[in-house]
């Protein structure tokens, strides 16, 4: 492992995205296949806000109620089997959110830039973690407290979290779209492939409920049993002769149909937060700062 | 620390406000009334600095860059003397933007990195994803591993990473490579027709 690896210190147990180092806070977007970083030097962090994640309740409900619809539709139309694997993974994936996920965020800002990341479940350790970052903060900014005399009148945000969402909600909104008519070509279910193998490496928000990307992997792996199947009917022509969506009821594609509908209401949930920030966050935390 | 009026927008609900607040202050969003703590840290006070140039006069060093100016810093690698405008504070070094430049493609280069390109995740998705697909296997598996042996050594990230995707490409791919084999010496054996057997 190269030496610099070593100077950087998770800011929790198991947390791959916030990494300390002796002069900076390194925060990682994971994209597909890469990563990109923001540093935030102690020395320039001029403010944090601390608070608590509030998923979206009725969104979340509909998701729910949704996936659970699917997962017995697809249960008493297609195969009991199918039908229990899909609910045993949803009740799964759902369960791990709703125990583990963080509870408590932090938004970082300097002058150039901010950071927004989770911190824990529990409040008492989101605040041991907030009280380790703000001791680094304080202490590389030791030497600043003479420097008080004259406040900062403007400081400007790059609105980079906003910028970062915008991709994936295409993506999420394409694979929809796909998602809906898919079955109907053969070129719309190669794309749905392509986007399905591509969603999978989308970067984890930690404000996107698991719930709904949970919705989405199923209505992937339907997609993917598709795909499977009409892969087969090359190899078995007497499948290839009826035509490979006939070996699907359309009672699936009803499935996958409300599926895509449901990611689709997800999508337009999520994206309001984005354009809220593009409107507003120009001077976010810009502060017209006056000490007394 | 005293206290100050500072507008900021609400990370839960988007809605742009102000309020006057002093360090570690609770504050709650008025429109959806969420808690917030708000820390404010000496940095946000601080006073932006202009950088002062000051002329050479006589038998004084000037800026290795800037003969017009007087030479206030000297680059820690290289010696040269800076002005302050030249002059880089970067990873507790003073540098000049040559020594900058030439770090970025150096051992250091990590420290001034703005991404990286996650290798072992795709020689990883190159072993496996092909696989649903069947056929396709036969001639992705070879590349698969080929760039997971090539890439092995390709730093992925600038914090700690396993290589456990790597690795894990290896075995797949691996595993592919030595089904195809035995499906095709299967399929060879069977259809090998013996030579007939001479009369005696």
């Amino acid at each position: 492992m190269a030496s610099h690896t070593r100077a950087y210190r998770p800011l929790a147990t198991g947390d791959k995205r916030t990494w300390l180092a002796d002069d900076h806070l390194l925060h990682i977007k994971t994209g597909i296949f890469g990563e990109t970083y923001s540093r935030l030097y102690w020395a320039d962090i001029g403010a944090a806000i601390f608070y608590r994640i509030e998923p979206p309740g009725t969104p979340l409900l509909i998701a729910e109620i949704f996936s659970l619809a699917v997962a017995a539709l697809g249960s008493v139309l297609v195969s009991p089997l199918w039908g229990a694997l899909t609910g045993a993974l949803f009740a799964a994936v759902y369960a791990v959110w709703r125990f583990t996920r963080p509870h408590w965020a932090v938004q970082l800002f300097s002058k150039v830039s901010t950071a927004r990341f989770p911190l824990s479940w529990s409040r008492q350790r989101s605040e041991l973690l907030l009280d380790k970052l703000k001791a680094r903060i304080l202490s590389a900014q030791n030497s600043l407290g003479d420097a008080l005399e004259r406040p900062l009148l403007s400081l400007t945000r790059q609105d980079d979290q906003a910028r970062t969402k915008r991709p994936r909600l295409i993506l999420y909104g394409l694979l929809f779209a796909f998602g809906v008519v898919s079955g109907s070509t053969k070129a719309t279910v190669a794309l749905y492939c392509l986007l399905f193998l591509m969603i999978f490496f989308v970067p984890r928000d930690f404000d996107f409920p698991l719930s709904i990307r949970s919705a989405i992997v199923l209505n992937q792996l339907f997609a993917l049993v598709r795909i499977l199947a009409w892969c087969a009917s090359f190899r078995y022509r007497f499948l290839f002769a009826l035509g490979w969506q006939m070996q699907f009821s359309n009672e699936l594609k009803l499935a996958s149909a409300i599926f895509s509908l449901f990611g689709l209401l997800a999508v337009v949930v999520r994206s309001r937060e984005p354009q809220r920030d593009l409107i507003m966050g120009s001077t976010l935390l810009g502060l017209g700062s006056q000490a007394e | 620390m005293s206290a100050a009026t500072v507008s900021f927008t609400c990370p839960v609900c988007g809605f742009l406000q102000s309020s006057e607040t002093s360090q570690g202050a609770l504050a709650a969003c008025r429109r959806c009334a969420s808690d917030l703590t708000i820390e404010l840290f000496p940095a946000l006070f601080r006073a932006e600095e202009t950088v002062q140039h000051q002329a050479v006069v006589a038998d004084e060093s000037s800026c290795f860059f800037h003969s017009d100016r007087v030479a206030e810093f000297t680059c820690g690698r290289c010696g040269r003397f800076l002005c302050s405008l030249c002059h880089i504070s970067w990873a507790q070094e003073d540098l000049c933007p040559a020594c900058i430049q030439a770090a970025s493609s150096g051992p250091r280069a990590a420290q001034l990195a703005s991404s990286r390109f996650h290798y072992d995740s795709l020689a990883l998705a190159l072993s496996t994803l092909p696989v649903l697909t069947g056929i396709i296997s036969v001639i992705t598996a070879p590349f698969a591993l080929g760039f997971a042996l090539f890439t092995f050594n390709r730093e992925c990230s600038v914090a700690p990473r396993t290589k456990t995707r790597q690795v894990l490409a290896i075995l797949f791919s691996t595993a592919t490579i030595a089904a195809w084999v035995a499906f095709f010496i299967y399929a060879f054996r069977g259809r090998h027709v013996p030579p007939p057997v001479p009369l005696q």
